[in-house]
């Protein structure tokens, strides 16, 4: 056993933690290690100043449970602040909450876009819808326009004899 | 009442840290009012008594952390003599003021301690508590509190070493 062990070993013996062989080894070094078992004596001389520190009146100053309860009936009883933080803490989520909820009915609430066709919309406008139609129409060539008008007088027949059928 | 039970051992752990009574008497009543109000988070993981020296301890701490200031080193010069003793004066009173000398020196040391060392002294060497009540007091394993104590003892000896061998405490 070299001295860096048994010091560590000494703080044990102090405390009366050592088993007993490793207690025997340990007072073997002592017995020749002048330098440690001047630290045993250290140690056991600290102990003994440490232990004096304890006070020996460890009762507190007087009334100590009165004055304790007097204190304790203080803080319990909610002061303005504690009431206000407390209904601040409850209500900002309830308010998030709420919140929420609203945005959420307006969105949903929105009226459907109204969808409009296309020659409502140009009605709406303020335009006329046969304008452009018009205007296609009478771009194309005159030949154009005649064969459009006999298919058209064609399909007005069939249309004629299927309702006759 | 709770506190009947544990109100020495609160102050004795408040007075044994500040060494003062006054001082460890506020700290004491403010401990049980932080446990009073903390009662609803105790969760009878650990013994009662444990629970409360944690919440002790801790407060202490903070209050330690926020006195903490510059002191200048102490000399045993700087330590008042005792007054001679007059004839009549009865060599007892003599030794007792001797023993109050030396207190205040050691008290001194232990104060320019870094903390964990001191409160590890104070709950072992002062409290007498067991290492496994250490253990549970300050979270430590019990290697933890053999090391640490061990270093603790080392760095307290260091600082006495003058006056350890002036004879007996």
């Amino acid at each position: 056993m070299n001295c860096h062990q048994a010091e560590k070993l000494i703080s044990r013996l102090v405390d009366g933690r050592l088993d007993a062989g490793t207690a025997a080894r340990l007072e073997a070094h002592l017995r020749i290690c002048p330098s440690c078992a001047q630290t045993l004596a250290d140690y056991r001389q600290m102990q003994s100043l440490l232990s004096g520190l304890r006070m020996p009146e460890e009762e507190p100053l007087p009334y100590f449970e009165q004055r304790l309860r007097a204190r304790l009936r203080a803080e319990s009883k909610p002061s303005l602040w504690a009431v206000v933080e407390r209904w601040y803490a409850a209500a900002v989520p309830v308010f998030l909450v709420v919140a929420m909820v609203l945005v959420g009915i307006l969105f949903l609430a929105q009226p459907a876009e109204v969808q409009m066709s296309q020659s409502e919309m140009l009605l709406f406008q303020g335009q006329s819808p046969l304008a452009e139609t018009r205007a296609i129409f009478d771009a194309q060539k005159p030949e154009d326009r005649q064969l459009q008008l006999l298919f058209a007088g064609l399909d007005s027949q069939e249309i004629v004899r299927r309702g006759k059928q | 009442m709770l506190v009947k039970a544990y109100q020495n051992k609160v102050f004795g752990l408040a007075v044994n840290m500040v060494r003062n009574r006054e001082t460890a008497d506020d700290l004491a009543q403010e401990i049980f009012l932080k446990v009073y109000l903390s009662l609803s988070k105790f969760r009878f993981e650990s013994e009662f008594g444990t629970w409360l020296y944690q919440i002790a301890i801790n407060h202490i701490r903070d209050y330690l952390r926020k006195q903490k200031k510059e002191k200048n080193d102490l000399r045993l010069e700087d330590i008042p003599e005792p007054r001679l003793p007059e004839k009549e004066a009865s060599l007892q009173m003599a030794e007792q003021q001797e023993a109050e000398r030396r207190r205040q020196l050691l008290s001194q040391k232990l104060e320019e301690m870094p903390e964990k060392y001191r409160l590890i002294l104070s709950l072992r060497d002062i409290q007498g508590l067991s290492y496994e009540e250490i253990g549970k007091i300050l979270r430590l394993s019990p290697g933890t509190v053999d090391s640490r104590l061990h270093r603790a003892r080392r760095l307290l000896r260091k600082k006495l070493a003058p006056f350890l061998s002036q004879g007996g405490g």
